[in-house]
């Protein structure tokens, strides 16, 4: 390689756009000769000291580069490349379709005319809508090279050796194979990959329920309606991790089936997912996309909850439910999962304590609801699962006998909510509408008007939880005594039910809780895991 | 009141995280305005391309913003920061090399290294001042192809369009205005 060309190749790496024939050659003259492997190191050092003396020279223009970081997301690399080819694909389509057209319709015309006799068809096959097309690196199609730009037709099968590669379909998804990948297109409609071993990882765009990206492992298939995600298949195993989005994953051979959400880890064999107690993937799938666009209340919440202060999560049962609903609405899916380990930790450092005797039922639900988050992240280990669930069953009776005795009505409602979401937790889905009309029929006695003066909005909230996780849960819920919204709407100070959590069903629900919401922001995580934005 | 000098004593350092921790976000907002240049500069020399410096940069400023709770006041800020910085560089790096592939693995691989045997210095803000002082005595037209080039992230291929040249005698140009600067620097820097 002469000098120049190693200089050129040297400025294109710093600028992470070497096509994959010029990584090939560049990375072929780094292997031969280390000298020029340091030399190249170098340079991109000294490239991005260049960088960091002009960025950092003016220090308006550094804060305002700060906020930038702290607040915009920038589109990947990927993104950006693989939006260039595909334009560039289309600017190049319509250039050859302006030239069919305009250009040589008569000898076309001609040429199909000698021609289609002699072929007996129709003509050339038709474009392909759902054909991925290779976008970038060095793979195999069929056992010959494939180039960029070139379709993947059904049956054929793609296979990378030491390398990657980057397929792309025409609404933008991107697949990108890891080293000893081999995927086939399945000879069949819609956008399909079937992975027969190796690593895949995925960015699709937003689809049709109708007509979603399928992706087939030996033993389950993934459904992708619009996310990130990675699947990887080793000795016919797959195992699936969401980074954005919802994907149904289904083993084939039972077809057992779990909604596996963003920051979510499962294998094939691990299906179907223990059940969600309160915030089920959907759920936090539809939060996230109402962060996302923007709408409030929950954009403000997760505003809010983002810039809070720390205190308000340093209380030991209540921060790691307020880190691990952080890490599950985190968009940035690296940091998502730095923030889920943090939880993790929080979690496994307050099961080594016991809570104080009142605090014990707001602690158990807190624990259970936080592992709800977090039990499918790639952090969490078997171990914490049986963690949580000997520390509930440890604490669970003694704080039962407690609240039953208690003589305030908050504590006793956070019992009966404490054993709902033990219950839940488990499984026991029979005993959840008993426990929960126990806890209805204690509310009636205390919402009678010689005894409601004594209640404060804190005491209400076990009772709206209770309600969500029960209808969460079965999928209904009772509805509240009589005189349960007549004591909402008599309450003396409204302010006091701006500081309600502002959860439950309707009509269990504040009616306008989304106004107060709205209007006076909330405490944070009470909207975000109250409020359900598929539901009025 | 926030300073604006943008050199903070670890006293100043410490008063504006007690008051970040407190939710105060300008403060958090001044406090690693004032220290960016330290960052950016452990980045320059740690990182393998712009995008893992950005992307570092970014997650770092995140992080320090979630986890300011957990900083104890003992004038050390600036070094809490950067540990972050280098545990996420560490993490990013080893997941670029694990999942690319070519040039950027290999890379990423070598970054990973010095970054675990911590054998590249750290440059400091006088190393990036000088920098800065000799892209400011360079001629206009190479000045501005550094603030094209460098500041704002332009391409060799569109930089090569936009100086009429073509891409292989851009990449010479930009090389050369490189070693000038290394000159420069090492003469400003080397003792008298």
């Amino acid at each position: 390689m002469t000098p120049d060309r190693f200089i050129e190749l040297c400025e294109l790496a710093a600028d992470g756009s070497l096509s994959p024939a010029e990584d090939a050659e560049l990375g072929a003259h780094l292997a031969r000769d280390p000298a020029a492997r340091e030399s190249l190191r170098l340079a991109i050092r000294h490239h991005l000291q260049c960088r960091a003396a002009l960025l950092s020279g003016e220090r308006a223009r550094t804060a305002d580069r700060v906020d930038r970081l702290l607040q915009a997301r920038r589109p990947s690399r990927r993104q950006r490349a693989a939006r260039t080819v595909l334009e560039r694909l289309g600017r190049r389509q319509t250039r050859r379709r302006r030239l069919l057209r305009w250009g040589l319709p008569a000898l076309a015309a001609l040429i199909a005319c000698a021609l289609l006799p002699l072929l007996g068809r129709g003509g050339p096959p038709p474009t392909d809508p759902s054909a991925p097309r290779m976008l970038a690196g060095d793979a195999r199609l069929d056992g010959s090279p494939i180039r960029p730009g070139q379709e993947l037709r059904r049956g054929l099968a793609l296979e990378t050796a030491a390398g990657w590669c980057e397929v792309a379909w025409p609404d933008g998804s991107v697949a990108r194979l890891g080293a000893g990948t081999r995927v086939v297109r399945p000879d069949a409609d819609g956008q399909r990959l079937a992975l027969e071993h190796g690593s895949l990882a995925v960015q699709a765009a937003h689809r049709p329920a109708d007509d979603p990206l399928r992706i087939t492992c030996p033993d389950a298939e993934a459904v992708i309606l619009g996310t990130r995600l990675d699947l990887s298949v080793a000795d016919g195993h797959s195992v699936l991790h969401v980074r954005d989005g919802l994907v149904r994953w289904t083993r084939l051979s039972d077809g057992a089936a779990s909604v596996v959400g963003a920051g979510q880890r499962l294998a094939a064999a691990e299906l179907p997912a223990p059940r969600s107690v309160l915030l089920d993937a959907a759920r936090i799938a539809a939060v996230r996309r109402a962060i996302a666009a923007g709408r409030p209340p929950w954009s403000t919440a997760w505003t809010a909850l983002r810039a809070a202060p720390p205190s308000v999560v340093r209380d030991a049962w209540h921060r790691p439910l307020a880190v691990a609903l952080a890490a599950r609405l985190e968009p940035d899916d690296a940091l998502g999962g730095t923030l889920a380990v943090e939880a993790i930790r929080h979690l496994r450092t307050s099961l080594l304590t016991q809570p104080a005797g009142s605090e014990t039922a707001a602690a158990i639900v807190s624990v259970v609801l936080t592992t709800d988050l977090l039990q499918l992240s790639p952090a969490w280990q078997g171990a914490d699962g049986r963690a949580v669930g000997a520390w509930i069953e440890e604490l669970l009776p003694g704080c039962l006998r407690a609240s039953r005795a208690s003589t305030t009505a908050g504590e006793r409602w956070w019992g009966f909510t404490a054993a709902l979401a033990a219950a839940a937790r488990s499984g026991d889905e029979r005993r959840m509408p008993a426990l929960f009309a126990d806890l209805r029929r204690d509310l009636a006695v205390d919402l009678a008007p010689a005894r409601r003066g004594s209640l404060r909005p804190g005491d209400l909230v076990p009772v709206l939880l209770a309600a969500d996780i029960l209808r969460s849960a079965t999928g209904r819920c009772p509805p509240p005594p009589p005189t349960w919204l007549e004591v909402l709407a008599a309450w003396p100070d409204p302010q006091d039910l701006v500081a309600l959590p502002l959860r439950g069903p309707p009509p269990w629900r504040l009616p306008d809780a989304r106004a107060y919401a709205d209007a006076r922001g909330g405490w944070p995580e009470a909207v975000l895991t109250g409020l359900d934005p598929r539901f009025p | 009141m926030i300073p604006d000098d943008g050199d903070l004593s670890p006293e100043a350092c410490d008063e504006l995280a007690l008051r970040a921790q407190a939710g105060d976000r300008e403060a958090f907002s001044a406090l690693v305005a004032a220290l960016y240049p330290q960052l950016a500069g452990f980045l320059a020399f740690h990182a393998p391309n712009a995008d893992v410096a950005d992307e570092v940069a970014q997650a770092t400023l995140v992080m320090a913003f979630e986890r300011i709770a957990d900083y104890r006041q003992r004038g050390t800020f600036a070094g809490w920061l950067k540990g972050i910085a280098r545990n996420l560089l560490r993490r990013e790096l080893s997941r670029r090399t694990r999942q690319r592939g070519g040039v950027e693995a290999m890379l990423a691989a070598d970054a990973l290294v010095a970054v675990e045997q911590e054998t590249d210095p750290t440059p400091d803000e006088a190393l990036l001042g000088r920098l800065r002082e000799c892209i400011g005595r360079l001629p206009p037209r190479a000045r501005l192809i550094a603030q094209r080039r460098f500041a704002e992230d332009v391409p060799l291929n569109q930089l090569a369009q936009q100086f009429k040249r073509t891409r292989a005698s851009m990449a010479k140009v930009i090389h050369l205005l490189r070693g000038q600067l290394r000159a420069c620097v090492e003469s400003g820097l080397r003792p008298s």
